[in-house]
Formats: structure tokens, sequence, C-alpha cells
């Protein structure tokens, strides 16, 4: 196998798949220039996927779906933080945490508590902190 | 910075939508009201750091690789 290019994190993925743009119109929190991103879906990262900046390619975020960890997560964030993103009762909502992987799987986390929300009919999305849901910023993934 | 003396229910407006009131005047607290847009988010600062700085870490700068994936996926399952 070829070695990855340093900085480029995209080396790696399959280049076969096209990607369409979420806008996150007020960037994630404390990366506000970063607003649009693809979300980067590849056998080898299965079933984690890549949130990768469209305007600075090194910035790129590890995430899973939240289902994956908690039952019943999108019914958790309150439905005035869907509204902010046009997500209604009708469409399908979509929850993304970010994954923070360390040297062993047991040292690896997730941050519950600071999600990342989506509008796929729209492509909009949105970071939202769930600040009285008891969640983890680094919620262990085993 | 701004410095503004208010005293208890009353308010400060940020731009047209934002108001700010003092609704009530402890030893060493206050509280405060917020009305705005939905689409503003209010957090409290020392939160939204937190948040910040987990966001900068988790920046990857390398994916790790298929095994390492794969060996976090498989002990994984949900609450």
């Amino acid at each position: 196998m070829k070695a990855a290019r340093p900085h480029d994190p995209t080396t790696r993925l399959e280049p076969n798949r096209t990607h369409a743009i979420i806008h996150f119109g007020e960037g994630l929190i404390g990366l506000s220039d970063c607003k649009d991103f693809v979300l980067v879906d590849s056998e080898t990262l299965s079933p984690f996927r890549l949130l990768r900046s469209f305007d600075s390619p090194h910035v790129s975020f590890l995430v899973l779906e939240a289902v994956m960890l908690i039952h019943g997560y999108c019914d958790v964030v309150p439905a005035r933080e869907w509204e902010t993103i046009g997500v209604t009762s009708k469409s399908q909502p979509a929850a993304f945490v970010i994954v923070t992987v360390g040297s062993t799987p047991e040292a690896s986390s997730a941050n519950l508590q600071a999600p990342l929300l989506v509008n796929y009919d729209q492509m909009v999305g949105k970071q939202i902190i769930l600040t009285d849901s008891g969640f983890s910023v680094r919620h262990p993934l085993v | 910075m701004l410095v503004v003396t208010r005293k208890k229910d009353e308010k400060l407006i940020i731009g047209n939508e934002i108001e700010i009131q003092v609704l009530r005047i402890g030893r060493d607290n206050v509280r405060l009201g917020i009305k705005a847009p939905a689409h503003i988010s209010i957090y409290r600062y020392e939160i939204y750091e937190a948040i910040k700085n987990e966001n900068v870490n988790a920046v990857t700068s390398q994916i790790p690789d298929k095994e390492t994936l794969e060996k976090i996926s498989k002990g994984m399952k949900a609450e």
C-alpha cells in the first residue's frame, strides 16, 4: 500500500464516489470559517465517516451516526434545534458525533454533547450543544 | 469592551433583535433573561470554550487505519 501523503487524510480513500456539500451556516464551534463540508463514505472507514472541510481540506473529522451509540438519540435533541435547520417531524433527522481515536479502542471517545445535526433535504447542518442532556464530551466508544 | 451599568429589570438591546434583561441581582451572581431569534445560539461561555477545544483537538490529520477502526467498531454497542 502506498504511504499516505502528510496533511492529506483523503489519500487513502476511494475516489470513486461523488460527495455533495453540506453547508454549516455558522461553521463548527470554534471553527467558524469552515462552513462547507463533504461527508466522505468509504469502506475503509465504515461504520465511521469523514467530515471534510471543503475550504480547508486539512480540516476533517471522523464522525459516527449518533444512533450507533445511543438508541433514540435524535429524539433527545429538542425540536427547536431541528427546526433551526429546517428539519420537521416529516423529514428524516440525522445526527453525527465527532470521534476522537486514542492509542487504544478504550481511549477512543465520541462527543455526545455537541452533535452535528444534518438536514439532507436542504443539505444544511449545524453543531449544537446539548447543555442539560447529561451526555459526555468524551463518551467512551467501547 | 463596552461597559454599561443596568439596574434590576432594565434591559439592553443588541442589534435589532437581541434583548438582555437583568432579572435578579444576587450577592455574587446576576440572573439574566435573553430574548433572541431561534437561529442565534446562546451558551454559557465556559461550555462553548470546552466544545471549541474538543473540536480543535478532534481535527483528524491522519485517518486511522482500517484495522484500528475495526477494533473500535467491534467493541461498540448502542446504549
